[in-house]
């Protein structure tokens, strides 16, 4: 495992995620989500390296429909526009997501801002998520790609079950996986050509 | 607050304007030396292990008396070939850290094998910033043959030149693995915005004065003397700085925001008074003349600049000539009335004031020199329709969208990172490789984009759906929401216009750092001072009240020992 610090999770997701062509605006929350789920402890790197490499070739077009399993969506990118639409429609989103921890990245983050209160239940109807005062209850920490129900709350839900998700101090990154993400970064970067070193400061 | 000074993002958030920036109290590291003197924090050199050669290491460290913090210097050997300012380069005189607590034996092993090798090496997180410096070759080497004879430099050299050591990248906030800045941190060195880093350069400072001393005893032996206080005091650390600082300025509109606002309102307050102290009224006539005496001492290379220093003197010394001004001081509403004789004054000029005021004033800017920072995660209510974001567009934006804006010229440069050490650059459109990689901050193209787009969607549909229809809009969707809020989060100027000069955005931050003797060397970069002036810890140690804004060097004879 490489120690990371959240400015390198922030800057060199971002890199990585331009690196394949995203909008910068998503490459942007992309990265803050990765830092909250840093800051919690929860594993993402894995499914970022996967759409890294599944993307590097193709755009990817955005879609909040996502009924069946071929259309999956992608949280990684998606997760925050999703919640201001349902924030924007009052309604409820139901799907197939991929990589649904950022989902829980994105309700925790419009909780600290907003105080926006959010349940993500699973398809059998269980919650397996809420924010609610600023903070994040979870059921586990590692969900799977599947169905999902997500909803806004007016009124705060009963934890039951569910733990608190609390920071830690230190953050590390699976050595591949950043080793992926630094390599995709490269993408970003212009190559450099002796014209090109007379437009750098030191000229 | 009174129409002169105006505090509207239109007129306020030119690069003319923001490029005219001086040092004022509430810069960082103005507000540094004022937190050490308060609090009393006691410097100590723990190790000195640097041989006649001037190789080695050092570590000195200061007690808070909250914390410990060490400044772990690695002082290597290079020939003069090798020493370059630029980010590209691989090899410096100096390599350092700033580091929380004392670093232990396998720390310190592990410290001196990765320091040094800045970018490329693995860094602890008890590493609070990352640096390096090379020596000023021409005031170095004749300080140190000086001293070793028995003389003091030359007044003219270390009034021009003004420090032996210049950084060329002070890295903070978590870059290459070291600690990440935390605006909840208890201490203030982590909490407020570059905190750690001043205290880098200022350490550093105090670093170059022990090292000239102990190499000019090593070289002269008994011949040899130290240099003088007053010329110790005097000399800062130099920094040489580029293109970076504009990609941060845009990366952090909230942050940028909230200091033109404190500075603004500042001034706003001091302003408006009906009524200023005998005392003040002295203080500001007696600053008048030493920023008139600090900017005969500023000379540089750079024609546009040194035709304003030249402007601003003879302004200030119109003012400090004028028999008017003291009347004008001693009515009501003094400042406002001093600030209307001179409406048609340099901005050069019109900032050297706003300097004056804020120092005449400390209580009230140290009050607020301690809002600087802000929570700068910001996420949006996109509730709006596309109705209502035109009008946002309209209100704020119009010096983007303006059709009087020569449209052709707004985009005539773009801005990317190089491969080589992630170095920005600015690039010309249709001529340089990389525009499909261009960093946003052609944000004037962007509105004009957005607002063109937003003519072909109908304008009930929320802004929501417009994003998911067009993810390429949200980031600007996002930076202009932002600024309904945070009226100084956006440069009223196209950054990538033929006519901008990237040189104004950087005196703009280097102004919030404290910097002084801004020596543009070209439209890319330029050099500056941090902590001319600044008193020595043993000075401060000594209680002895130092103003040190607009610093000036008294002339001496450098023969006399």
């Amino acid at each position: 495992m490489t120690r990371v610090s959240l400015n390198q999770i922030n800057s060199e997701i971002v890199k990585a995620i331009r690196g394949i062509n995203l909008e910068w605006g998503l490459a942007y929350e992309t990265a803050k989500m990765c830092v909250f789920l840093s800051q919690h402890n929860i594993k993402y790197s894995r499914e970022i390296c996967y759409l890294l490499n599944k993307y590097k070739d193709i755009n990817y077009i955005p879609n909040l429909i996502c009924k069946d399993k071929e259309s999956l969506f992608i949280a990684p990118f998606f997760a925050i526009s999703l919640l201001e639409n349902i924030i924007s429609k009052k309604c409820q989103w139901e799907g197939y997501v991929f990589a649904p921890q950022f989902l829980i990245a994105a309700i925790g983050m419009f909780a600290k801002e907003f105080n926006i209160k959010f349940s993500i239940k699973n398809k059998k109807n269980i919650l397996i998520a809420k924010s609610n005062n600023s903070k994040v209850c979870v059921l586990k920490r590692n969900l799977n790609s599947d169905y999902y129900f997500i909803s806004q709350e007016k009124l705060g839900i009963q934890p039951n079950n569910l733990s608190l998700l609390k920071k830690v101090n230190e953050y590390k990154i699976d050595d591949d996986d950043w080793g992926t993400i630094l390599s995709f970064g490269k993408n970003s970067f212009v190559k450099d050509s002796i014209s090109s070193k007379e437009k750098g400061a030191g000229y | 607050m009174n129409h002169l000074i105006s505090d509207l993002p239109r007129d306020l958030m030119k690069l003319d304007i923001l490029g005219s920036f001086h040092s004022t109290r509430l810069s960082f590291s103005r507000q540094l030396i004022n937190e050490i003197f308060k609090k009393q924090w006691l410097f100590n050199i723990l190790d000195w292990k640097i041989n006649s050669k001037g190789k080695g290491f050092s570590i000195i460290t200061v007690n808070t008396h909250e914390n410990i913090y060490s400044l772990i210097v690695f002082a290597h050997s290079i020939s003069d070939e090798e020493r370059s300012d630029r980010v590209i380069a691989d090899k410096w005189d100096l390599t350092f850290t700033l580091f929380r607590g004392v670093p232990s034996k396998k720390e310190f092993i592990h410290l001196k094998k990765n320091v040094p090798l800045q970018e490329k090496g693995q860094h602890l997180n008890k590493q609070i910033t990352l640096s390096r410096a090379n020596k000023s070759m021409r005031l170095y080497k004749h300080s140190l043959n000086n001293l070793a004879k028995g003389k003091q430099p030359d007044f003219k050299l270390v009034r021009d030149i003004g420090y032996l050591l210049r950084t060329t990248a002070v890295y903070g906030n978590g870059k290459f693995g070291i600690n990440d800045f935390d605006i909840k941190a208890k201490c203030k060195v982590l909490r407020n915005p570059f905190w750690a880093e001043m205290l880098t350069v200022y350490m550093l400072k105090y670093f170059s004065i022990e090292l000239i001393n102990f190499l000019a005893k090593a070289k002269g032996g008994t011949k040899s003397i130290k240099l003088d206080e007053k010329i110790s005091q005097f000399i800062g650390t130099g920094n040489a700085t580029g293109l970076g600082m504009a990609p941060y300025i845009i990366n952090h509109p909230k942050l940028i925001h909230t200091w033109i606002d404190k500075k603004y309102k500042l001034l706003k307050k001091i302003s408006s008074k009906k009524v200023v102290g005998q005392n003040r009224i002295k203080f500001i006539i007696v600053s008048l003349k030493k920023a008139y005496l600090h900017i005969c001492q500023w000379k540089v290379e750079d024609t546009i600049q040194q035709r304003k220093i030249l402007k601003s003197r003879k302004e200030l010394s119109s003012i400090i000539n004028n028999k008017k001004v003291l009347l004008l001081l001693k009515n009501e509403f003094p400042l406002t009335n001093l600030m209307s004789c001179l409406k048609d004054f340099s901005q050069e000029t019109k900032e050297i004031l706003y300097s004056i005021f804020i120092e005449a004033f400390p209580v009230i800017s140290d009050n607020i020199s301690n809002e600087m920072s802000c929570d700068e995660n910001e996420l949006i209510n996109f509730n709006y329709t596309i109705l209502k974001l035109k009008k946002i567009i309209l209100k704020n934006y119009l010096w983007a969208i303006n059709k009087k804006n020569k449209y052709k010229n707004i985009d005539h440069y773009f801005w990317y990172v190089s491969e080589t050490k992630e170095e920005p650059r600015l690039g010309i459109k249709n001529l340089d490789n990389g525009y499909d990689k261009r960093l946003p901050l052609d944000i004037c193209l962007q509105v004009n984009q957005l607002y063109f787009l937003l003519n072909k969607h109908s304008k009930k549909l929320k802004i929501s759906d417009f994003i998911l229809i067009n993810p390429e809009m949200k980031y600007i969707i996002k930076r202009i929401l932002i600024n309904e809020k945070y009226k100084y989060s956006e440069i009223h100027e196209s950054l990538t216009h033929k006519k901008m000069k990237p040189i104004d955005i950087l005196r703009f931050k280097l102004s919030f750092f404290g910097a002084t003797k801004f020596d543009p060397k070209s439209n890319l970069w330029t050099r500056i001072t941090l902590f001319q002036g600044a008193p020595l810890p043993y000075q401060i140690i000594k209680k002895q009240k130092i103003e040190w804004f607009f610093p000036i060097l008294e002339n001496y004879d450098s023969s006399i020992s």
